[in-house]
């Protein structure tokens, strides 16, 4: 199995995605003229541990492929996706499984995300089941304990999701991710709909598992706010290409105003059509 | 559960009320009836026609014989046949058990062959399992069943393994106990065959698209995340998912299927309700034909009403709403 030869800093990087393409293919197969679309060009990026790093663009810059392709959802054509010393794109099915529950997707749409049969102990549960983790006491007690962590109480553990609110959704999914105990949580626009108050609700729990379990988030969103209280670095996509890779410093809770904002800048620079 | 089945059970009296009473009047505005044929033999006088169509209560408005008929409904006579010179019901239940046994196993059939190969293509969809089945199920869909179950009976004929009609052999006696079971299963196989490739191809599209659908589900991507294993994947997860308009398609299948059985019924020389329809209305015996779509409509209903039960077990937002 081959090792990260650029960990050059040692436990500080979790993630490293090297060169990574990925291209889908349009038109039909009895048409015969199928054209390839690239949704990510040899793109290029770093997640250290412990941070979060917020990757914006526009519709289609390619933000929700890279996070699949991340939680090996998807497999990129080419490139390399070196997590905890391994590079995830070259390993089996099998040996993936370990790692694959080490990332977890919090997606676009919770509600759709959350199995519509499924009680909310089950939801939460069912990774640990698939996991094959516990007796099924053990995993219905571990779902309420983290229901609780995400601040939905027992009373709900036998609702199901369309009996719960968009924000109640979120804690839920939230919930799910944090089941296997994974090292990174990659947030799919998963504030995206809510009211400000229940936003602002979720982002400050999502700041506080980070603290209390070491959490990295990889953040997608076009949501400048957003991304000035959570974010620790800013990648930029367009057109599956990274224009900008900023700096701590270079982000955006040091600026003053939207104009001089280079964060602001470079997204009004990415929503521009090629 | 109870309150939604009475729901039901009230709304599907209201249905075979309904179609009965529609049946009466389409039989009526139809042209000719039973005893037209008598008037032209020069050997029956107009008197005993006439006294004919009295005895049998022909000669009274609609209401009155649908009363009558309603009546002996009531009875468990289903009405009487002018041909048999007999209720109806006794001519009918051994038909009717004979069409259920060749509906029912073609619906199982049917369905334990679209299910696996719905998931396999939607679980590769664009792939070549996919469009090689793709056009096999279009080939199927195209093909009359007419043609299907003639093209069936040749090919038995030619290589002489199974029996090409009735359901039992000449010298089957009644007795026979497992000999007889095998008997009727070897004169079942064509005609199911004839049915579930007619079936099939309606029944594989369904599965495959609703399949597709569920699969696209992010929580499905959730679970894959999670590190599920593709079987477990797409029958515990995306199959019950996915079952919603398969379990609504469920009961509409089984109505479909008795029409198309009383078709091949007829072909195939197989005893059951499909020859006695068609015997009736060329004969224009109206209280038989009345029978039998009651009794397709009973189906159609009794389908829908199981779909509900169905979805009612499967869907737990159905049961919490």
């Amino acid at each position: 199995m081959p090792t990260d030869p650029l960990q050059t800093g040692g436990p500080q990087v979790l993630l490293r995605g090297v060169a990574l393409s990925k291209q889908y293919r349009r038109g039909g197969w009895l048409s015969g003229r199928s054209s390839p679309v690239a949704a990510l060009h040899t793109v290029d990026f770093t997640i250290r541990a412990g941070s979060t790093l917020a990757l914006i663009g526009a519709s289609g810059s390619g933000k929700s492929t890279l996070a699949r392709c991340l939680a090996c959802l998807e497999k990129p054509d080419s490139g390399e996706i070196w997590f905890d010393g391994k590079d995830l794109v070259s390993l089996s099915q099998r040996e993936l499984a370990a790692f694959r529950r080490q990332i977890q997707l919090i997606f676009q749409e919770p509600a759709a995300s959350l199995n519509p049969r499924f009680t909310a102990v089950q939801i939460v549960s069912e990774p640990l089941l698939i996991a094959g983790r516990g007796t099924k006491k053990e995993r219905q007690e571990r779902a309420i304990e983290l229901m609780a962590l995400v601040g939905l109480p027992a009373g709900l553990a036998s609702r199901l999701p369309f009996e719960f609110s968009g924000g109640q959704r979120r804690r839920l999914a939230i919930a799910r991710a944090l089941a296997l105990e994974p090292k990174l949580l990659i947030l799919d626009e998963a504030l995206t709909g809510l009211d400000l108050s229940t936003r602002a609700q979720i982002s400050n729990l999502l700041l506080q598992l980070q603290e209390v379990y070491s959490l990295t988030y990889l953040c997608i969103s076009h949501d400048l706010d957003l991304v000035t209280h959570l974010a620790d670095d800013v990648v930029i996509l367009r057109e599956g290409r990274v224009v900008e890779d900023l700096a701590p410093d270079q982000s955006v809770s040091s600026q003053s105003s939207q104009a001089d904002n280079p964060l602001a800048v470079a997204l009004e620079l990415s929503s521009l059509p090629g | 559960m109870a309150h939604f089945l009475t729901q039901r059970l009230a709304r599907a009296l209201l249905v075979l009320f309904g179609v009965s009473l529609l049946v009466f009047i389409l039989i009526d505005l139809a042209p000719g009836e039973y005893f037209q044929e008598m008037r032209l033999n020069p050997q029956i006088s107009r008197e005993t026609v006439a006294a004919l169509r009295t005895q049998y209560g022909l000669d009274q408005p609609l209401p009155v014989r649908y009363g009558r008929w309603l009546r002996s409904v009531s009875r468990g006579e289903l009405g009487f046949s002018f041909a048999y010179n007999s209720p109806v019901w006794p001519l009918l239940k051994r038909r009717i058990g004979n069409t259920l046994i060749l509906t029912i196993t073609s619906l199982v059939c049917s369905w334990l062959i679209a299910i696996p190969i719905g998931i396999r293509m939607a679980d590769r969809a664009g792939r070549w399992p996919d469009r090689i089945s793709g056009i096999g199920v279009t080939f199927l869909q195209a093909t009359p069943d007419v043609l299907i179950a003639l093209g069936l009976l040749a090919l038995a004929l030619r290589v002489r393994w199974l029996p090409t009609g009735g359901m039992h052999a000449p010298d089957f006696s009644e007795t026979e106990g497992l000999g007889g079971v095998k008997d009727l299963v070897l004169h079942l196989v064509l005609p199911v065959l004839a049915l579930t490739a007619g079936m099939l191809p309606v029944l594989v599209r369904h599965v495959r698209s609703a399949m597709l659908e569920v699969l696209d589900a992010p929580f499905i991507a959730a679970a894959r995340g999670h590190g599920i294993r593709r079987y477990r994947l797409l029958l515990g997860y995306a199959l019950p998912a996915a079952a919603n308009p398969l379990i609504s398609m469920f009961g509409i299948s089984v109505g479909a299927l008795l029409s198309a059985s009383l078709l091949i019924e007829v072909i195939m020389s197989w005893p059951g309700v499909g020859p006695m329809l068609l015997e009736a209305i060329l004969q224009r015996d109206p209280y038989i034909v009345v029978a039998v779509v009651l009794f397709s409509t009973l189906f159609l209903v009794a389908g829908s009403l199981l779909g509900d039960v169905f979805l009612y077990i499967a869907d737990p937002r159905i049961r919490v709403e």
